[in-house]
């Protein structure tokens, strides 16, 4: 163990974080969406398979890896092999376009919080939200001007960002507690508000009604290791640099095993909020539930939105809950990107993290305002399905290739046994080895074709290829991170037990 | 609801936060939280 290093107050505190770091806005706004579109209550069954096969060995891997090597992710691969350390750097790069575009949707949370107070959003929330909320432009052509509403709700929000991290571990310890319960805590009253509505139970038929026969498209399967594998924010850097601050009597499996089950359990429980409010708006509009299910932005600032204004009893309160919830949840998932990014600087180079953090925070919040223009929206789009679907697809391939292959898989479970409270047998190499980098490079290579045969989301080609030049370009800056000499010591052969 | 919607309500139920107790009673037995 690395004695200076900063650690959690205790092991539930590094639990508490990497919940609340696996748990965002995915979890409301996408799994219960992907779990109706593909199957109903059947999709379980592969997801809870993609859950043991892929997710959690996985989480095991990253904290294994931050735990032995005592380092943020660009550290911590040096020290597996020298020329890997880019990796490292690349997963700090995906994350890094990821933490300058998710500020923003907390901000518009923020803005959305206060339209709540007398339900500003009116009886056609998708105008709202386009024409008056964002002013969208023609296309990302068109940048248009800055919205100033979000620029602020942006600079509350990073300055949220700055305050909880700024004290170190001790007070972070402190925030995620509050962080991670308070959401739950307004899903348990939303849900308990949405069952008791009528048409609830029709819409969470829709929901949980498995249809047995999606199991056998590949489709589907794709879908549920996708949806595992972007809902425990792996690949990010967060976990490897969050288990290096573990305390020492922390264990890795049964972590693993905790966080991956609560966030899972969140993306369940919140299918009910959502569906059961579904339920009841299709009943008010005399449609059918399909008809209004939606997910992403459209399911959180246009159909809930929606729903919540022709509730029956107090819709204003259940707005601001429901766009707290959101911004509580997207929270501790934006310390959990900020925190590796600043690690990988501080561990290489010796930086103070007093500098280094508001500097990233400055910044942050200077680029985001790029997002923030009427054509901002577009760029959000587009840079979130490049670092997404390749970004981290390709970081996870790459995670399972050099830990798998190089460093080996079978030394690595033999360190988690070490110290965990149960031990782990050689089905973790196959999950590791085989399983998990068959069916990110399956997925990453479709992902490919799909980009090349049709383009992504009718953009124009330009802009497209501006995302691709993005993608490369970041694999370049992470090659030359990797080469800029580092202090003495970095990137240490022996390894700290 | 479909018998078939409430068995996986079920299943879901279980598999989840039955293995999230189960996870969680393991650690607290051991005092080491």
């Amino acid at each position: 163990m690395n004695e200076g290093r900063e650690r959690w107050t205790s092991r539930s505190s590094f639990i508490i974080a990497s919940i609340g770091a696996a748990i965002g806005l995915g979890n409301v706004w996408r799994f219960p969406y992907i779990c109706y579109e593909n199957g109903g209550g059947a999709f379980l069954i592969p997801y809870f398979i993609a859950l043991l096969t892929a997710g959690i060995p996985l989480m095991m891997l990253e904290y294994g890896l931050g735990r032995k090597m005592q380092a943020g992710a660009p550290t911590a691969f040096a020290k597996v092999r020298k020329g890997v350390e880019w990796i490292g750097w690349l997963s700090l790069m995906v994350v890094m376009l990821i933490f300058l575009f998710y500020p923003v949707i907390m901000a518009w949370c923020v803005d959305y919080i206060t339209y709540a107070f007398n339900l500003g959003w009116g009886a056609d929330a998708t105008t709202f939200f386009e024409r008056d909320f964002l002013q969208m432009s023609g296309g990302p052509g068109i940048l248009g001007g800055i919205r100033w509403p979000i620029v602020i709700g942006l600079a509350i929000v990073w300055l949220a960002i700055y305050l909880s991290l700024f004290k170190g571990l001790k007070a972070l310890s402190k925030i995620v507690f509050y962080t991670v319960i308070t959401p739950w805590v307004i899903l348990v009253i939303m849900v308990i508000r949405g069952l008791t509505l009528p048409g609830a139970i029709e819409g969470l038929k829709f929901y949980l009604t498995p249809n047995f026969s999606v199991l056998l498209n590949a489709r589907v399967w794709l879908a549920a290791y996708g949806q595992i594998f972007f809902t425990l924010s792996l690949a990010m850097g967060t976990m490897i640099v969050y288990s290096s601050y573990m305390p020492k009597k922390s264990d890795i499996a049964n972590n693993a095993f905790i966080v991956s089950l609560a966030n899972c359990g969140t993306s369940f429980f919140a299918g009910f909020a959502v569906f059961s409010i579904l339920g009841y708006l299709a009943q008010a509009m005399g449609v059918g539930v399909p008809e209004v299910t939606k997910s992403g932005f459209g399911l959180a600032f246009i159909t809930y939105p929606t729903a919540i204004r022709l509730l029956p009893f107090i819709p204003a309160f259940f707005g601001i809950l429901f766009f707290l919830l959101l911004l509580t949840l997207g929270i501790d998932s934006a310390f959990s990107q900020i925190e590796p990014f600043v690690a990988g600087f501080t561990d290489k180079w010796g930086f103070n993290k007093k500098w280094v953090l508001p500097i990233v925070c400055v910044c942050g919040f200077l680029i985001g305002i790029v997002f923030t223009t009427r054509g901002g929206y577009y760029w959000l789009d587009i840079i979130d399905y490049f670092a997404n679907t390749f970004g981290l697809t390709l970081v996870g391939l790459l995670e399972c290739i050099v830990i798998g292959y190089i460093y080996k898989a079978q030394k690595m479970r033999e360190y988690v046994n070490e110290v965990s409270e149960f031990r782990i047998g050689k089905w973790w190499d196959i999950c590791i080895m085989i399983i998990t980098p068959v069916i990110l490079g399956v997925s990453l290579i479709l992902n490919i074709v799909t980009l090349v045969q049709k383009g992504y989301g009718g953009y124009p080609a330009w802009a497209t290829l501006i995302g691709v030049i993005i993608a490369i370009g970041i694999i370049v800056l992470s090659l030359v991170l990797m080469s800029i000499k580092a202090k003495s010591g970095f990137g240490d052969a022996s390894e700290p037990k | 609801m479909p018998i078939s919607a409430i068995i996986m309500l079920v299943v879901g139920c279980l598999v989840l936060y039955g293995g999230l107790g189960y996870c969680l009673s393991r650690t607290i037995k051991k005092k080491n939280m």
